[in-house]
Protein backbone atom coordinates (compact mmCIF):
# COMPACT_ATOMS: atom_id res chain seq x y z
CA UNK A 1 0.00 0.00 0.00
CA UNK A 2 1.08 3.35 -1.12
CA UNK A 3 2.65 5.88 2.02
CA UNK A 4 2.02 9.50 1.68
CA UNK A 5 3.22 12.20 4.07
CA UNK A 6 4.47 15.61 4.31
CA UNK A 7 7.80 17.17 4.54
CA UNK A 8 9.44 20.44 4.70
CA UNK A 9 11.32 21.96 1.85
CA UNK A 10 14.38 24.27 2.97
CA UNK A 11 12.71 27.18 0.84
CA UNK A 12 13.42 30.77 1.97
CA UNK A 13 15.70 33.93 -0.04
CA UNK A 14 19.13 33.86 1.30
CA UNK A 15 19.72 30.23 1.91
CA UNK A 16 22.99 28.96 0.88
CA UNK A 17 22.82 26.80 -2.48
CA UNK A 18 22.58 22.63 -1.83
CA UNK A 19 24.91 20.39 -3.76
CA UNK A 20 23.07 17.34 -2.52
CA UNK A 21 19.42 16.55 -1.19
CA UNK A 22 18.84 13.09 0.24
CA UNK A 23 15.72 11.90 1.58
CA UNK A 24 16.28 9.08 4.35
CA UNK A 25 13.75 6.33 5.13
CA UNK A 26 13.94 4.76 8.55
CA UNK A 27 12.60 1.60 9.81
CA UNK A 28 11.99 0.39 6.56
CA UNK A 29 10.81 -3.38 6.96
CA UNK A 30 12.91 -6.33 4.94
CA UNK A 31 11.37 -9.54 6.73
CA UNK A 32 8.73 -9.91 3.83
CA UNK A 33 9.19 -9.83 -0.07
CA UNK A 34 11.95 -8.00 -1.80
CA UNK A 35 10.62 -4.64 -2.91
CA UNK A 36 10.96 -1.61 -4.99
CA UNK A 37 9.74 1.68 -3.90
CA UNK A 38 8.83 4.25 -6.01
CA UNK A 39 8.98 7.88 -5.23
CA UNK A 40 6.63 10.74 -6.31
CA UNK A 41 6.34 14.37 -5.25
CA UNK A 42 3.22 16.11 -5.18
CA UNK A 43 1.34 13.31 -6.58
CA UNK A 44 -0.55 11.16 -4.24
CA UNK A 45 -2.60 9.70 -6.66
CA UNK A 46 0.29 7.59 -8.48
CA UNK A 47 0.24 4.10 -8.24
CA UNK A 48 2.42 1.16 -9.58
CA UNK A 49 1.21 2.61 -13.44
CA UNK A 50 2.17 5.75 -12.82
CA UNK A 51 4.88 6.54 -15.22
CA UNK A 52 8.27 6.74 -13.94
CA UNK A 53 9.23 10.56 -15.36
CA UNK A 54 9.58 13.98 -14.29
CA UNK A 55 6.25 15.11 -15.58
CA UNK A 56 4.46 12.82 -13.34
CA UNK A 57 6.45 14.33 -9.97
CA UNK A 58 8.89 10.42 -10.04
CA UNK A 59 11.63 11.50 -7.93
CA UNK A 60 13.51 8.39 -7.96
CA UNK A 61 13.40 4.74 -6.87
CA UNK A 62 15.10 2.55 -4.05
CA UNK A 63 14.92 -1.41 -3.23
CA UNK A 64 15.15 -3.70 -0.85
CA UNK A 65 15.85 -6.90 -0.55
CA UNK A 66 14.04 -8.95 1.08
CA UNK A 67 14.40 -11.58 4.10
CA UNK A 68 11.15 -13.63 2.01
CA UNK A 69 9.51 -14.56 5.18
CA UNK A 70 10.16 -15.99 8.67
CA UNK A 71 11.59 -19.41 8.37
CA UNK A 72 11.84 -20.54 11.65
CA UNK A 73 9.60 -20.97 14.94
CA UNK A 74 7.23 -19.26 16.17
CA UNK A 75 9.25 -16.16 17.85
CA UNK A 76 12.42 -16.48 15.71
CA UNK A 77 11.62 -13.13 13.37
CA UNK A 78 10.77 -11.15 16.57
CA UNK A 79 13.53 -8.07 16.76
CA UNK A 80 14.76 -8.60 20.43
CA UNK A 81 17.34 -6.09 21.96
CA UNK A 82 20.15 -6.88 23.77
CA UNK A 83 19.52 -9.03 26.85
CA UNK A 84 22.28 -7.12 28.37
CA UNK A 85 25.17 -4.76 28.06
CA UNK A 86 27.39 -7.68 28.08
CA UNK A 87 26.11 -9.11 24.70
CA UNK A 88 28.15 -9.69 22.48
CA UNK A 89 25.45 -10.97 20.12
CA UNK A 90 25.01 -9.37 16.49
CA UNK A 91 21.86 -7.21 15.93
CA UNK A 92 18.71 -9.55 15.25
CA UNK A 93 18.76 -10.07 11.24
CA UNK A 94 15.55 -7.88 11.16
CA UNK A 95 16.53 -4.99 12.60
CA UNK A 96 15.02 -2.74 10.35
CA UNK A 97 16.62 -0.78 7.38
CA UNK A 98 17.49 2.63 6.11
CA UNK A 99 17.72 3.70 2.88
CA UNK A 100 18.49 7.33 1.39
CA UNK A 101 17.52 8.32 -2.36
CA UNK A 102 19.12 11.62 -3.56
CA UNK A 103 16.80 13.84 -5.07
CA UNK A 104 18.79 17.01 -5.74
CA UNK A 105 17.36 17.76 -8.35
CA UNK A 106 13.35 17.44 -7.67
CA UNK A 107 14.58 18.87 -4.45
CA UNK A 108 15.38 21.93 -6.54
CA UNK A 109 12.22 22.24 -9.07
CA UNK A 110 10.24 22.70 -5.82
CA UNK A 111 11.64 25.43 -4.31
CA UNK A 112 11.93 27.10 -7.55
CA UNK A 113 8.11 27.01 -7.21
CA UNK A 114 8.30 28.57 -4.35
CA UNK A 115 7.12 25.64 -2.67
CA UNK A 116 7.40 25.42 1.82
CA UNK A 117 6.39 21.60 1.51
CA UNK A 118 6.23 18.71 -0.71
CA UNK A 119 3.96 15.90 -0.44
CA UNK A 120 5.60 12.65 -0.52
CA UNK A 121 4.01 9.22 -2.01
CA UNK A 122 6.00 6.36 -1.68
CA UNK A 123 4.62 3.44 -4.14
CA UNK A 124 5.87 -0.20 -3.08
CA UNK A 125 6.45 -2.69 -6.11
CA UNK A 126 6.67 -6.43 -5.63
CA UNK A 127 7.54 -8.27 -8.86
CA UNK A 128 6.28 -12.06 -8.79
CA UNK A 129 9.16 -14.77 -7.62
CA UNK A 130 9.19 -18.20 -6.75
CA UNK A 131 8.16 -17.21 -2.65
CA UNK A 132 6.52 -13.39 -3.46
CA UNK A 133 3.24 -12.34 -5.44
CA UNK A 134 2.36 -8.84 -7.05
CA UNK A 135 0.02 -8.67 -4.01
CA UNK A 136 2.27 -8.93 -1.70
CA UNK A 137 3.02 -5.14 -2.08
CA UNK A 138 -0.26 -4.14 -0.09
CA UNK A 139 1.80 -4.72 2.88
CA UNK A 140 5.26 -4.83 2.41
CA UNK A 141 6.03 -0.88 2.55
CA UNK A 142 6.78 0.01 6.34
CA UNK A 143 7.96 3.08 7.29
CA UNK A 144 9.25 4.74 10.46
CA UNK A 145 10.33 8.29 9.80
CA UNK A 146 11.69 10.13 6.49
CA UNK A 147 13.89 12.71 6.94
CA UNK A 148 15.10 15.15 4.10
CA UNK A 149 19.08 16.54 4.68
CA UNK A 150 20.65 19.11 2.32
CA UNK A 151 24.16 19.56 1.64
CA UNK A 152 26.09 22.31 0.78
CA UNK B 1 85.16 -14.88 17.22
CA UNK B 2 82.83 -17.22 15.04
CA UNK B 3 81.40 -15.51 13.04
CA UNK B 4 78.54 -17.68 11.72
CA UNK B 5 77.23 -16.98 8.56
CA UNK B 6 73.59 -18.09 8.20
CA UNK B 7 72.12 -19.56 4.60
CA UNK B 8 70.55 -16.85 2.76
CA UNK B 9 66.77 -17.99 3.07
CA UNK B 10 65.05 -17.61 -0.64
CA UNK B 11 62.17 -14.84 0.22
CA UNK B 12 59.18 -15.83 -1.38
CA UNK B 13 57.07 -13.49 -2.50
CA UNK B 14 53.42 -14.83 -2.47
CA UNK B 15 51.70 -13.78 -5.81
CA UNK B 16 47.97 -12.14 -5.27
CA UNK B 17 45.27 -13.27 -7.21
CA UNK B 18 43.62 -11.07 -9.62
CA UNK B 19 39.53 -11.34 -9.77
CA UNK B 20 38.68 -9.81 -13.50
CA UNK B 21 36.06 -8.33 -15.40
CA UNK B 22 33.66 -11.10 -16.56
CA UNK B 23 33.90 -9.70 -20.24
CA UNK B 24 37.34 -9.87 -20.30
CA UNK B 25 38.20 -13.61 -19.51
CA UNK B 26 39.91 -15.56 -21.75
CA UNK B 27 38.89 -19.02 -22.84
CA UNK B 28 40.95 -20.84 -20.93
CA UNK B 29 40.49 -18.68 -17.94
CA UNK B 30 36.74 -19.04 -18.66
CA UNK B 31 37.10 -23.28 -18.87
CA UNK B 32 39.11 -22.96 -15.10
CA UNK B 33 35.78 -21.06 -13.97
CA UNK B 34 33.46 -23.40 -15.41
CA UNK B 35 35.49 -25.93 -13.81
CA UNK B 36 35.79 -24.37 -10.32
CA UNK B 37 31.74 -24.03 -10.14
CA UNK B 38 31.00 -27.60 -11.89
CA UNK B 39 33.07 -29.08 -9.22
CA UNK B 40 32.09 -27.56 -5.98
CA UNK B 41 28.25 -28.61 -7.58
CA UNK B 42 29.51 -32.00 -7.29
CA UNK B 43 30.42 -32.19 -3.83
CA UNK B 44 27.70 -32.68 -1.41
CA UNK B 45 29.54 -32.91 1.99
CA UNK B 46 30.52 -29.51 3.59
CA UNK B 47 33.45 -28.25 1.00
CA UNK B 48 30.21 -28.29 -1.89
CA UNK B 49 28.15 -25.77 -3.37
CA UNK B 50 25.28 -26.37 -1.60
CA UNK B 51 26.92 -26.20 2.06
CA UNK B 52 28.23 -22.58 0.58
CA UNK B 53 25.55 -21.24 -0.90
CA UNK B 54 23.42 -22.00 2.21
CA UNK B 55 25.60 -20.24 4.45
CA UNK B 56 24.15 -17.17 2.88
CA UNK B 57 20.00 -17.78 3.62
CA UNK B 58 18.74 -21.21 4.02
CA UNK B 59 18.99 -23.47 5.33
CA UNK B 60 19.09 -21.77 8.83
CA UNK B 61 21.08 -20.22 10.16
CA UNK B 62 21.17 -17.32 7.78
CA UNK B 63 24.25 -15.70 8.31
CA UNK B 64 24.35 -12.72 5.80
CA UNK B 65 24.67 -9.14 7.13
CA UNK B 66 22.58 -7.18 5.29
CA UNK B 67 21.37 -3.29 6.61
CA UNK B 68 23.43 -3.88 8.92
CA UNK B 69 27.31 -1.97 8.83
CA UNK B 70 28.61 -5.18 8.46
CA UNK B 71 27.33 -5.49 5.23
CA UNK B 72 30.45 -4.89 2.90
CA UNK B 73 33.10 -6.81 5.40
CA UNK B 74 30.52 -10.01 5.94
CA UNK B 75 30.63 -10.50 2.33
CA UNK B 76 34.41 -9.60 1.65
CA UNK B 77 34.98 -12.73 4.12
CA UNK B 78 32.25 -14.85 2.60
CA UNK B 79 33.98 -14.45 -0.79
CA UNK B 80 36.81 -14.92 0.63
CA UNK B 81 36.42 -18.41 2.05
CA UNK B 82 34.19 -19.71 -1.02
CA UNK B 83 37.26 -18.44 -3.56
CA UNK B 84 39.44 -20.71 -1.51
CA UNK B 85 37.66 -23.81 -1.63
CA UNK B 86 37.45 -23.35 -5.16
CA UNK B 87 40.81 -22.88 -5.33
CA UNK B 88 41.05 -26.47 -4.18
CA UNK B 89 39.74 -27.43 -7.57
CA UNK B 90 41.20 -24.98 -9.16
CA UNK B 91 44.38 -23.24 -8.07
CA UNK B 92 44.39 -20.64 -10.62
CA UNK B 93 40.68 -19.77 -10.13
CA UNK B 94 39.46 -16.14 -9.17
CA UNK B 95 36.15 -15.08 -8.85
CA UNK B 96 35.15 -12.88 -11.59
CA UNK B 97 32.95 -9.33 -11.35
CA UNK B 98 30.17 -8.71 -13.38
CA UNK B 99 30.12 -4.72 -14.35
CA UNK B 100 26.44 -4.01 -14.02
CA UNK B 101 27.12 -0.12 -14.87
CA UNK B 102 28.59 -0.77 -18.20
CA UNK B 103 26.64 0.29 -20.88
CA UNK B 104 27.10 -3.23 -22.56
CA UNK B 105 25.19 -4.62 -19.18
CA UNK B 106 22.62 -1.57 -19.73
CA UNK B 107 21.70 -3.29 -23.15
CA UNK B 108 21.94 -6.79 -22.76
CA UNK B 109 21.10 -7.57 -18.93
CA UNK B 110 23.47 -10.84 -17.82
CA UNK B 111 26.83 -11.78 -18.99
CA UNK B 112 26.10 -14.08 -21.59
CA UNK B 113 29.22 -16.29 -19.55
CA UNK B 114 26.34 -16.73 -17.08
CA UNK B 115 23.39 -17.29 -19.67
CA UNK B 116 24.52 -19.74 -22.18
CA UNK B 117 22.76 -22.60 -21.52
CA UNK B 118 25.64 -24.76 -22.55
CA UNK B 119 29.45 -24.58 -22.81
CA UNK B 120 31.85 -26.51 -24.82
CA UNK B 121 29.06 -29.36 -25.18
CA UNK B 122 28.45 -29.46 -21.52
CA UNK B 123 25.67 -27.61 -19.22
CA UNK B 124 26.81 -24.53 -18.50
CA UNK B 125 27.33 -24.64 -14.44
CA UNK B 126 27.19 -20.88 -14.07
CA UNK B 127 23.97 -20.33 -16.10
CA UNK B 128 22.51 -21.66 -12.13
CA UNK B 129 22.66 -23.85 -9.42
CA UNK B 130 20.58 -26.50 -7.45
CA UNK B 131 19.13 -25.48 -4.37
CA UNK B 132 19.40 -27.75 -1.19
CA UNK B 133 16.91 -29.61 0.02
CA UNK B 134 16.66 -28.74 3.27
CA UNK B 135 16.72 -25.39 2.14
CA UNK B 136 13.76 -25.85 -0.32
CA UNK B 137 12.01 -28.20 2.73
CA UNK B 138 13.12 -24.78 4.94
CA UNK B 139 11.51 -22.57 2.42
CA UNK B 140 8.15 -24.11 2.22
CA UNK B 141 6.17 -24.83 -0.74
CA UNK B 142 6.74 -22.74 -3.86
CA UNK B 143 10.43 -23.18 -3.32
CA UNK B 144 11.96 -24.72 -6.56
CA UNK B 145 14.78 -27.32 -6.97
CA UNK B 146 17.07 -25.16 -8.84
CA UNK B 147 17.18 -21.29 -9.13
CA UNK B 148 15.64 -18.86 -11.51
CA UNK B 149 15.97 -15.53 -12.94
CA UNK B 150 13.14 -13.11 -14.04
CA UNK B 151 15.72 -9.60 -15.28
CA UNK B 152 13.55 -6.99 -15.71
CA UNK B 153 14.33 -3.67 -18.22
CA UNK B 154 18.39 -3.77 -18.04
CA UNK B 155 18.23 0.78 -18.85
CA UNK B 156 17.27 0.24 -15.42
CA UNK B 157 20.63 -1.42 -13.58
CA UNK B 158 22.32 0.95 -11.91
CA UNK B 159 24.44 3.62 -14.30
CA UNK B 160 28.06 4.67 -14.56
CA UNK B 161 27.08 7.50 -13.37
CA UNK B 162 25.57 6.91 -10.29
CA UNK B 163 28.70 4.67 -9.58
CA UNK B 164 31.01 7.54 -10.27
CA UNK B 165 29.43 9.63 -7.37
CA UNK B 166 29.19 7.00 -5.03
CA UNK B 167 32.99 6.93 -5.00
CA UNK B 168 33.49 9.86 -4.55
CA UNK B 169 31.55 10.07 -0.87
CA UNK B 170 33.90 10.55 1.72
CA UNK B 171 32.28 8.56 4.59
CA UNK B 172 32.66 5.29 5.02
CA UNK B 173 28.58 4.55 6.42
CA UNK B 174 27.37 6.66 3.79
CA UNK B 175 29.42 4.70 0.97
CA UNK B 176 28.53 1.66 2.60
CA UNK B 177 24.70 2.64 3.02
CA UNK B 178 24.55 3.99 -0.59
CA UNK B 179 26.81 0.93 -2.40
CA UNK B 180 24.18 -1.68 -0.47
CA UNK B 181 21.18 0.20 -2.08
CA UNK B 182 23.03 -0.61 -5.84
CA UNK B 183 23.52 -3.79 -4.69
CA UNK B 184 19.33 -4.31 -3.61
CA UNK B 185 18.17 -2.96 -6.76
CA UNK B 186 20.37 -4.98 -8.81
CA UNK B 187 18.78 -8.13 -7.02
CA UNK B 188 15.88 -6.97 -7.09
CA UNK B 189 15.87 -6.17 -10.82
CA UNK B 190 17.70 -9.84 -11.06
CA UNK B 191 14.18 -11.44 -9.82
CA UNK B 192 13.57 -15.21 -9.51
CA UNK B 193 15.68 -16.58 -6.56
CA UNK B 194 18.32 -13.96 -7.26
CA UNK B 195 15.71 -11.66 -5.64
CA UNK B 196 15.20 -13.78 -2.51
CA UNK B 197 17.77 -13.33 0.31
CA UNK B 198 16.80 -17.22 1.57
CA UNK B 199 18.16 -18.25 -1.79
CA UNK B 200 19.92 -15.83 -4.13
CA UNK B 201 23.36 -17.17 -3.57
CA UNK B 202 22.43 -20.56 -5.07
CA UNK B 203 22.48 -18.64 -8.10
CA UNK B 204 26.67 -18.44 -9.84
CA UNK B 205 25.45 -14.93 -10.70
CA UNK B 206 25.19 -13.66 -7.34
CA UNK B 207 28.83 -14.57 -6.62
CA UNK B 208 29.66 -12.64 -9.81
CA UNK B 209 27.40 -9.25 -8.60
CA UNK B 210 29.18 -9.61 -5.27
CA UNK B 211 32.29 -9.28 -6.27
CA UNK B 212 31.38 -5.96 -8.56
CA UNK B 213 30.18 -4.88 -4.99
CA UNK B 214 33.69 -6.05 -3.33
CA UNK B 215 35.40 -4.47 -5.81
CA UNK B 216 33.86 -0.88 -5.82
CA UNK B 217 34.45 -1.03 -1.69
CA UNK B 218 38.31 -1.43 -3.24
CA UNK B 219 38.16 1.50 -5.60
CA UNK B 220 36.67 3.43 -2.84
CA UNK B 221 39.78 2.64 -0.45
CA UNK B 222 41.73 3.33 -2.88
CA UNK B 223 40.57 6.42 -3.46
CA UNK B 224 39.84 7.70 0.36
CA UNK B 225 42.84 5.90 1.80
CA UNK B 226 42.42 8.32 5.00
CA UNK B 227 38.69 7.00 5.45
CA UNK B 228 38.58 4.36 8.26
CA UNK B 229 35.65 2.23 8.66
CA UNK B 230 34.75 3.03 12.25
CA UNK B 231 36.92 1.38 15.38
CA UNK B 232 34.14 0.15 16.91
CA UNK B 233 33.46 -2.27 14.39
CA UNK B 234 36.94 -3.72 13.62
CA UNK B 235 36.87 -6.24 16.08
CA UNK B 236 33.38 -7.35 15.77
CA UNK B 237 33.18 -11.00 14.42
CA UNK B 238 31.69 -12.38 11.36
CA UNK B 239 30.18 -15.83 12.14
CA UNK B 240 30.45 -18.24 10.24
CA UNK B 241 33.69 -17.37 9.41
CA UNK B 242 36.93 -17.04 11.94
CA UNK B 243 37.69 -13.42 11.09
CA UNK B 244 37.16 -10.27 12.16
CA UNK B 245 35.83 -7.10 10.86
CA UNK B 246 39.40 -5.42 10.89
CA UNK B 247 40.98 -8.38 9.13
CA UNK B 248 39.08 -8.17 6.01
CA UNK B 249 39.54 -4.35 5.53
CA UNK B 250 43.18 -5.14 3.33
CA UNK B 251 42.16 -7.01 0.18
CA UNK B 252 45.73 -7.48 -0.15
CA UNK B 253 46.42 -9.03 2.88
CA UNK B 254 44.24 -11.66 1.96
CA UNK B 255 45.74 -13.03 -0.82
CA UNK B 256 44.12 -11.00 -4.03
CA UNK B 257 43.01 -7.77 -5.76
CA UNK B 258 41.11 -6.58 -8.68
CA UNK B 259 42.62 -6.15 -12.42
CA UNK B 260 40.31 -6.03 -15.77
CA UNK B 261 42.39 -7.96 -17.35
CA UNK B 262 45.27 -10.67 -15.77
CA UNK B 263 47.33 -13.16 -16.84
CA UNK B 264 50.37 -14.66 -15.86
CA UNK B 265 53.08 -17.14 -17.33
CA UNK B 266 55.35 -19.66 -14.67
CA UNK B 267 58.42 -19.30 -16.43
CA UNK B 268 61.32 -21.58 -14.18
CA UNK B 269 61.00 -23.60 -10.96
Amino acid sequence: MAVSFEIELPAGTGQPEFARADLTFYGLDHSGPSYEVRIFANHPDAGPDTPLTADAGFAGKFSVFGHGGCFGDEGHCEVRPPVSVFDRRPPHALVPAVRTLTVTDAVRDLIQQDLRTVTITAIPVVRPSPLATAEQAADVLVIDQVALHTYE
Amino acid sequence: MTVATLPAQRVVQAPLSYRKNVAMLRGPQLAVLRRAFSASMQVSDDRGWLHWAGIHGLPLPMYCQHHTPLFLAWHRAYLYYFELTLKEYEPTVTLPWWDWSSAWSHQVGFPLRYTDAEADGQPNPLAGGPISALAQQQGGAGVPARTSRDPADPASLPTAAQISELLGRGDFLDFQQQLEAYHDEVHVWAGGTMAEIPFAAYDPVFFAHHVMIDRLWRLWQLRHPTAVVPAGLLGEALPPFNITVGQTIDANALGYDYASFSSRTLIGG
